[in-house]
């Protein structure tokens, strides 16, 4: 079971997320509605730089190696010294690698559609039970490995909580 | 670059497009009745002229150079009916549209409307994350993540929603015609329906049987005096079974043998992929699945009828298949229609009354519109598109546009026409489909759930398409306790709007998918590596929510948000579970990619719609598997388009079968599997709820059950 520490951190980013995407919506309809207030003429498309900058920071600060598949990418030297690099605008994903000592690798991705910055939380090895996704051992088997005889431990509804509309015996 | 150019037409190339071409000028496709929003169409007062009836004739006039900018020319093919010599010209984009043309896009840029890009009131541009992907992939520049493709690789994307461009079909085209791969006939390929899926080593005792037959067979046909075997089948009836199972046995045998020639012609099957003659083997499916992907073919990946005959047609018999299939997805596009004949019965097609009053049948204008453009075009015959594909430089594709002249539309059309979508979810059952020891349980169904668009006109409902589709059954599902177990996703009931459309939808996926799902390997650089599966949460054809995904909610009321439970209609490259008797999805209503791409486009063209654009999202979230740490990091939610009003869907119950009339909302184990601990319950969120209480119908009100959880926005249901 994920620990509470580890639920609410999730859900505050996920209710910033939400937040975030409700206003964008927000605002993108005020503008898609400001045509029939009458808006001024259009303005001429600001042209777009042919390169985007890509920032990794790892959260805690922490010096870290940014690869991609064998390829160094560059360090993350620590607080205020991030990996800042330079690629074709639009030019497809960056699939990288984030290593820091005493800390679990973390596998994430950088996109090229626009400038952004890439905060990698890292985990130390002793908290993994804290990630989504941990398994819990399971408890050892009593009966030495024997397997279960069908129908009792193994059976649909045989061990869970029956829901609202009961799970008969199939 | 000459822009007229005469030749010799094909032999079916007929006079009757002559006349089709020469009618006089009026603006297609229009529809019959009121005038359609966009784009620009003819003058008023101006009737539409169906095609073939003969009317003042408007010749298309070669421009006296071609015009400047590729993306204002348009390619006209006219014929002189006493020469039969077809005529190339040029003519302005405009004066191709003020004489009734509908102008086809044929360029590599070219994309369906849900991924064209907008720009906003004040002209700024509305970019398309997915657009440059979509067009690279249509063109085997790009790869699924938008990298270059290696040199020499080929994106087979048409049963995944994306059509190979012109520029791809030139090429398979061309080359093709200076293979002789398949200048045998394929006889064994010919004789078989199907060719059964042998492992290699049933496939050597196999063949052992059969020579062990002919071995006994053989010295009693000569002492028959029979010159075939099936001569000795007639003379010694008692001989006759082991005639016709030594004749199964080499017949499939010389099937196999040409299928693995066949796709080795194609390029699927190389030396270097270890395949064992004669075997199913893992090369063996992998090239089926690819040669499947190539043209279209909705199987399973064996052998079967549809894959076998395909197989058996000559290349440019398929390539040309593929050229009228690609050409029907940009005429649908530029005709903004949908009807597909789908919705055809026994006693024929569908019909309304016309405001004169007249029973009209519907047409299936998608089969019809294309038929007219491939012969005006002079692609209806594999000769014609192979002359059209050698007279054309590979660079002439790039801006292609050419104009067509197609029957008006039916009187029903308009910008905002009375639509609505019907899912009926036909036969379905709440049962486990086990039992204790983990057997399957039949769960059969005669009756399989439909997506349907009806049209509302005139006080008149009638259906325009009409689609196999999916509902939810039981799926594996992620628990908080990390351990998988069953849990029924059912699809939801009752009346619904879509509000909001997303093209390139991104899948967030919930906590209680699997984790094994979500991840998958990729070559970086030299070495392969283990990544987040983000071909599962899309942008892209493999996304859960396939290219183009409308959202079914319970619209808000009394400033109330809309009530969203995690259902959605969307397209999908689970082809295989969409067709199949036991597909099944996690609650969502799935379509073929290129059909749901069709569907939105034109509700999107036919109803007021606020494009909204890019969603940014810049979501992150991490799991653990292993001892690797693994960050989905999502930029964007999709392109958006909001329906103002929203498009209305009634989800009908259907039959439901079994003894259980209720889903079961708790988490089952699954059979045979060990658990820390009693299952824990379900997490109570929308998409959680997805298939709980909702599918049985209660609710339907769309109210939120006492004690909810607050839609949790960002997390989604599986779909």
């Amino acid at each position: 079971m994920r620990p509470p520490a580890a639920r609410s951190a999730v859900g505050r980013r996920w209710a910033l997320g939400a937040a975030a995407s409700a206003v964008v919506v927000a605002l993108a309809f005020a503008a898609a509605r400001a045509e029939d207030a009458g808006a001024p003429p259009p303005a001429p498309p600001k042209p777009l730089s042919p390169t985007v900058r890509i920032l990794f920071q790892t959260v805690p600060a922490e010096k870290a190696e940014v690869r991609t598949g064998r390829k160094v990418l560059g360090l993350i030297k620590g607080r205020g010294k991030p990996l800042i690099l330079e690629r074709p605008r639009d030019s497809g994903p960056l699939d990288v690698t984030v290593r820091a000592e005493g800390y679990l690798p973390v596998h994430t991705r950088a996109y090229t559609f626009t400038d952004s910055k890439v905060f990698v939380k890292i985990t130390k090895e002793e908290d993994k039970h804290t990630l989504f996704g941990y398994r819990a051992e399971l408890p050892p088997e009593p009966d030495g490995g024997v397997p279960a005889v069908a129908g009792t431990a193994s059976a649909p509804g045989a061990t869970g909580p029956r829901g609202d509309a009961g799970v008969p015996p199939p | 670059m000459p822009f007229v150019r005469a030749f010799r037409l094909p032999w079916k190339f007929g006079g009757g497009l002559a006349a089709s071409l020469l009618v006089a000028a009026c603006h297609t496709p229009p529809a019959a009745g009121p005038p359609p929003r966009q784009p620009p169409r003819a003058p008023a007062g101006e009737a539409p002229t169906p095609v073939g009836e003969p009317s003042a004739p408007v010749a298309p006039g070669p421009a006296a150079e071609p015009p400047a900018n590729p993306r204002e020319r348009v390619l006209l093919m006219t014929v002189d009916p006493s020469t039969k010599e077809a005529r190339e010209s040029w003519i302005e984009r405009a004066d191709a549209q003020s004489q009734g043309y509908t102008v086809v896009d044929l360029g590599e840029s070219w994309t369906p409307y849900i991924f064209r890009e907008h720009v906003t009131p004040e002209g700024q541009p509305l970019p398309n994350r997915y657009r440059r992907v979509f067009i690279g992939l249509a063109n085997d520049t790009l790869d699924e993540d938008g990298e270059p493709l290696r040199p020499g690789a080929q994106n087979y994307l048409e049963l995944y929603g994306i059509f190979p461009s012109l520029s791809v079909l030139r090429r398979r085209f061309v080359e093709d015609a200076d293979k002789t791969c398949d200048d045998q006939p394929p006889v064994g390929l010919t004789a078989v329906d199907t060719v059964e899926a042998l492992p290699p080593h049933r496939r050597a005792a196999e063949d052992a049987k059969a020579r062990r037959l002919r071995h006994e067979l053989e010295p009693l046909r000569r002492r028959a005096r029979a010159a075939t075997l099936d001569e000795l089948a007639i003379k010694r009836p008692d001989l006759a079974p082991k005639v016709k199972l030594v004749q199964r046995i080499e017949g499939a045998k010389q099937a196999m043998a040409e299928a693995e020639r066949r796709l080795a012609c194609e390029g699927f099957l190389a030396p270097t992929d270890h395949h064992q003659a004669g075997a199913f083997d893992d090369a063996l499916r992998k090239a089926i699945r690819r040669f499947q992907q190539k043209h279209m073919v909705y199987e399973g990946h064996s052998l079967r009828r549809r894959t076998v005959d395909a197989l058996a047609r000559p290349l440019l018999d398929n390539d040309h298949a593929s050229l009228l299939r690609a050409l029907r997805e940009r005429v649908v596009d530029a005709a903004e229609i949908l009807e597909d004949g789908t919705t055809e019965t026994r006693n024929g097609p569908q019909a309304f009354v016309a405001a004169n009053g007249s029973k009209t049948p519907l047409i299936n204008l998608a089969d019809e519109y294309t038929k007219q453009a491939a012969q005006q075009l002079g692609w209806e015959t594999v000769e014609g598109a192979l002359a059209f594909f050698r007279r054309h430089e590979p660079a002439d594709f790039a801006n292609l546009l050419v104009a067509v002249k197609l029957p008006p539309r039916p009187e029903y059309y308009s910008p905002d026409m009375d639509l609505q979508i019907v899912i009926d979810r036909g036969d379905v059952w709440y049962d486990l489909p086990w039992d204790a020891s983990g057997n399957r349980l039949p769960q059969p169904r005669k009756k399989y759930p439909s997506f349907t668009l009806i049209m509302r006109y005139r006080g008149q409902r009638f259906p325009l398409v009409r689609w196999r589709t999916t509902i939810g059954g039981w799926r594996a599902e992620q628990a908080p306790d990390g351990y998988e177990y069953f849990r029924y996703k059912g699809s939801d009931v009752g009346p619904r709007v879509v509000r909001n459309v997303l093209a390139g939808p991104v899948w967030i996926a919930p906590e209680s998918t699997p984790i094994r799902s979500l991840i998958k390997t990729k070559a970086l650089g030299k070495s392969w590596q283990r990544v987040v599966n983000y071909d599962e949460l899309g942008p892209g054809y493999l996304s859960a929510y396939g290219l183009v995904a409308g959202y079914f909610v319970v619209p808000g009321v009394n400033g109330r948000p809309d009530f969203d439970n995690g259902i959605r209609a969307h397209g999908s490259s689970d082809y295989l579970s969409i067709y199949s008797d036991a597909g099944y999805s996690h609650g969502c209503h799935r379509l073929p990619n290129h059909l749901a791409i069709r569907l939105y486009s034109f509700i999107l063209r036919h109803r007021t719609v606020h494009v909204v654009g890019d969603l940014p999202l810049d979501m992150a979230r991490q799991f653990l598997r292993d001892s690797d740490v693994f960050e989905m990091r999502i930029p964007s939610r999709g392109y958006g388009y909001t329906l103002d009003p929203p498009l209305p869907v009634d989800v009908l119950e259907g039959d439901i079968k079994g003894q259980l009339k209720q889903p079961v909302l708790a988490y089952v184990p699954k059979p045979g599997v060990r658990y820390p601990g009693p299952p824990p319950p379900p997490p109570n969120s929308p998409e959680a709820r997805a298939g709980g209480a909702a599918a049985a119908g209660k609710a339907k009100s769309g109210r939120r059950p006492a004690g909810a959880e607050a839609p949790d926005d960002e997390e989604e249901a599986t779909p």
